[in-house]
């Protein structure tokens, strides 16, 4: 399955080796047409479940469903278990910091599930009047509390207001609807530090404000402002989230400390603008690296910002970045200027960036294995020892590969 | 006459017959009967071959490439273990194999995991993957015509069948854990091609159509019963026949497709059902009981060299025993059928009609027999009942659920 292994340098080498694979293999949405696949997928914190979203692609009348799924990675002979038909166009799915709960939704609704016993508790659902469903975001970014027993999300009741609702799981009540002011721009978000202290009006008004927030109090003082003038175009907390990294469209940089948020570097990381499709960002779990991807750039940049040192490795630009649980490898999607994605690229970081390619998308690590679970060309889900370079399992998508035919 | 002499740790014998191995290579390992530590199949294609050990933990997978013309491909192979409890683990690499003849079979313990090629005889721990027995074939020797092997119930010994001695069959027998070949038992047998079996309990030998009372510790036994004219192999001798598990019935079928069922405390016939039209033409390919209810089921045979097109006619018969009454019979593309440990489905591998393409036929026993087919071949049965692991037509491992009919895994074949 692996297709090449080859130094960082060989870049056209990669590209082509690379469309010779979507060319061969495709990806997730390359179906028969009426065979299930996958569509989307989730891994809980713990590494134990997946979520996933599975689609039929033929039947007009199905077009509008799809369903959610768990698998259960410490009980592989079982079959996954059926959650909840869902709207094709599902987005977000999140586990809760305690994996008992998965949340999934779209721009429209929210909707959050017992992993334990697959009950459904929560469901909030919100339209703008005789608007069709998608066309305005009104739910965004929903996320757990530190202690899994809350979860928010941005609710944008008319084209200026917003507001953040809270809502506690136990009870399914809503415990606080918090004003978070007045934006023009109905994308804009509140993204939350991990420990739901601080939130940083992410898109907002510029220089961009960090305030305290609280389940308690709601969004209160503003506790730091974010330096750059330009728009952002990303922007992500590490892991216990000390830090924050933040890239605006002109391709500069920064990294704040969270506690004082001072910056602590910044950097003119990209050449060229980033433009508003923006970045994609992740921080090494140890150590000092961010990497970044921008669009306009053939190059993937991994930025030691206590050491000022920078890494380039030459390749198109890449999406879906992360490392490893130890940091040996460099996960992404590689895409195209057309945002095609072209099949998964592993960095080894110890080894001078060697590349490895696999087939598929959607990559995630897992958190405590060399293990990488993507969505393999069939639409099924394959988890891969990338530490061995061999596809260890494949987890068919549910329902279809059922014996249908019958002699 | 079985003639039963113990040589013990001694390994000599001064046999000088002629090598016969070679000319039986053709005809074995198409299908094999169950035992009740193995559970073994073969692909087609030979790219695969597995076994799945009685308690389900372990699966054994041998890989082989395949060349573009899908003939077997002459280098190394590997023989991998799955935990199947852990199957995000990589399975432990056992040694490279070629062979895709390779007869795989577990000791009922799960412990032990033995693979008879054209090498020789392997055993391997399935804790930790060492060797506990390595015999290389020997030319010239009794040991270059091993044909197949099977453990004792406790799983402390091994036995193997060979055709060393033209008047008859060698079953050498090991102690395992001490390497020791504890015996070498004869069994006179007029026809070159005739089988050895053993009942479950390894305290009786069935060679040719006499059955014998067996110690192989102390090397003592005598003749106790005699199968009835016609109830004994012919042509291709892959008729079918087995001991039941748990009662003292053995099941076998003669040239004219009479199944019959012994009492094995008596060795007289108890019951018999008379194939009743003319179409069952070579035979009757595999039988098998049920575990708790009085339930036989048993497939026609096919010619080995027209695999799928011979079973156009084939016919899987479902008989009570003990009510001497037809329990379900259907027309089938299938062969070497076999229930499920909790008898709920019967399980046939064979071909799909027309293409011959390899396929599975299952049959609900609780749904009024109702038929699901699936792609593949070489099915092993979970002993959980729930799931059956096949070779797929793309050379993976395919672990399906049978209650739903939905796979629930797929493990790819990971070459040398």
């Amino acid at each position: 399955m692996i297709i090449s292994r080859i130094g960082r340098q060989r870049s056209l080498l990669f590209l082509a080796l690379i469309f010779a694979l979507t060319a061969s293999g495709g990806s997730a949405s390359s179906q028969a047409t009426d065979s299930p696949f996958i569509a989307r997928y989730a891994l809980s914190h713990n590494g134990r479940f997946v979520a996933a979203k599975s689609v039929i692609a033929a039947d007009d009348s199905e077009a509008n469903r799809a369903s959610i799924w768990l698998y259960d990675l410490q009980n592989l002979l079982s079959p996954p278990r059926f959650l909840a038909d869902v709207h094709r166009q599902t987005r977000f799915m999140e586990f809760s910091p305690n994996d008992e709960y998965l949340a999934v939704g779209l721009y429209s609704e929210v909707r959050v599930f017992s992993v334990i016993d697959g009950r459904e508790l929560l469901r909030q659902s919100r339209f703008f009047p005789m608007v069709p469903i998608l066309t305005r975001a009104k739910l965004v970014l929903p996320s757990f509390s530190p202690d899994s027993q809350y979860i928010q999300f941005l609710n944008f009741q008319n084209d200026d207001e917003r507001v953040l609702e809270i809502w506690e799981l136990n009870s399914g009540e809503q415990i606080k609807i918090v004003p978070a002011g007045k934006y023009r721009d109905s994308s804009k978000t509140l993204l939350m530090s991990p420990d739901w202290r601080q939130g940083v009006a992410a898109w907002g008004d510029k220089p961009i404000a960090v305030q305290a927030f609280s389940i308690e109090y709601g969004i209160g003082e503003v506790l730091g402002r974010l330096s750059d003038e330009q728009a952002t175009v990303g922007d992500a907390f590490n892991d216990d989230g000390s830090l924050f990294a933040h890239a605006t469209w002109g391709g500069g940089v920064e990294v704040y400390d969270t506690a004082t948020w001072s910056p602590l570097n910044s950097i003119q990381l990209h050449d060229t603008p980033c433009g508003d499709l923006g970045v994609s960002f992740a921080f090494s779990h140890t150590g000092s690296r961010l990497v970044s991807s921008c669009q306009n750039e053939d190059r993937i940049t991994v930025w030691d910002y206590e050491n000022d040192a920078i890494d380039f490795i030459t390749v198109t630009q890449a999406i879906w970045l992360q490392y490893s649980s130890d940091d040996t490898y460099l996960i992404g999607n590689p895409v195209n200027y057309g945002k095609n994605k072209l099949g998964i690229a592993v960095w080894n970081t110890r080894q001078d960036y060697e590349i490895s390619v696999y087939p598929g998308a959607a990559p995630t690590v897992h958190p405590h294995e060399n293990l990488m679970l993507a969505i393999g060309p069939g639409g099924d889900i394959w988890i891969w020892h990338i530490e061995l370079e061999q596809l260890q399992l494949i987890l068919p998508a549910p329902a279809s590969q059922a014996a249908k035919w019958s002699d | 006459m079985l003639d039963l002499r113990s040589s013990l740790n001694t390994g000599l014998m001064a046999l000088t017959l002629m090598l016969r191995r070679a000319f039986l290579g053709s005809f074995v390992f198409v299908v094999f009967a169950l035992s009740p530590a193995v559970s073994h199949g073969q692909s087609a294609q030979g790219t695969v071959s597995i076994a799945l050990s009685s308690d389900g933990r372990f699966l054994a997978a041998l890989v082989l490439p395949v060349s573009e013309a899908h003939y077997f491909v002459i280098r190394d192979g590997a023989l991998r273990l799955y935990d199947m409890l852990d199957l995000l683990a990589p399975p432990k690499l056992l040694s490279a194999f070629y062979d895709a003849d390779t007869e795989l079979a577990f000791s009922p313990n799960g412990e032990y995991l033995a693979a008879l090629d054209e090498r020789g005889l392997f055993v391997f721990r399935t804790s930790d993957g060492s060797n506990a027995i390595e015999l290389k074939r020997k030319r010239n020797g009794w040991t270059d015509s091993i044909q197949t092997i099977s453990f004792s119930p406790d799983s402390a010994y091994m036995r193997g069948i060979t055709t060393y001695d033209k008047d008859g069959m060698l079953l050498p027998i090991w102690r395992i854990e001490t390497r020791e070949l504890v015996t070498i038992a004869r069994a006179d047998t007029p026809d070159f091609f005739t089988k050895v079996r053993l009942s479950p309990d390894w305290t009786q030998i069935l060679a040719y159509d006499q059955v014998f009372d067996f110690d192989f510790e102390t090397g003592t036994g005598g003749l106790i019963g005699t199968l009835e004219f016609g109830a004994y192999p012919g042509y291709g001798d892959d008729r079918g026949e087995l001991f039941h598990e748990r009662r003292p019935l053995f099941a076998t079928a003669t040239h004219d497709c009479i199944v019959q069922l012994y009492d094995t405390r008596s060795w007289t016939v108890s019951k018999s059902w008379d194939h009743p039209d003319s179409e069952c033409e070579y035979g009757i390919g595999s039988v098998d009981f049920s575990r708790a209810k009085p339930w036989l089921a048993f497939t026609d045979h096919p010619k080995y060299w027209q695999w799928c097109e011979s079973l156009k006619e084939a016919r899987l018969v479902v008989w009570n025993y003990q009510e001497d009454v037809l329990v379900f019979e259907a027309a089938t593309h299938a062969s070497n059928s076999r229930f499920t440990p909790d008898d709920r489905f019967i399980v046939a591998s064979g071909c799909r009609a027309g293409d011959g393409d390899a396929q599975i036929s299952v049959w609900d026993t609780e749904s009024d027999f109702a038929f699901r087919a699936y792609p593949g071949s070489s099915p092993q049965l979970h002993p959980n009942s729930e799931l059956m692991v096949t070779i797929g037509h793309d050379g993976k491992i395919w672990i399906w659920n049978l209650a739903l009919g939905t796979p629930v895994a797929v493990l790819p074949a990971i070459p040398s």
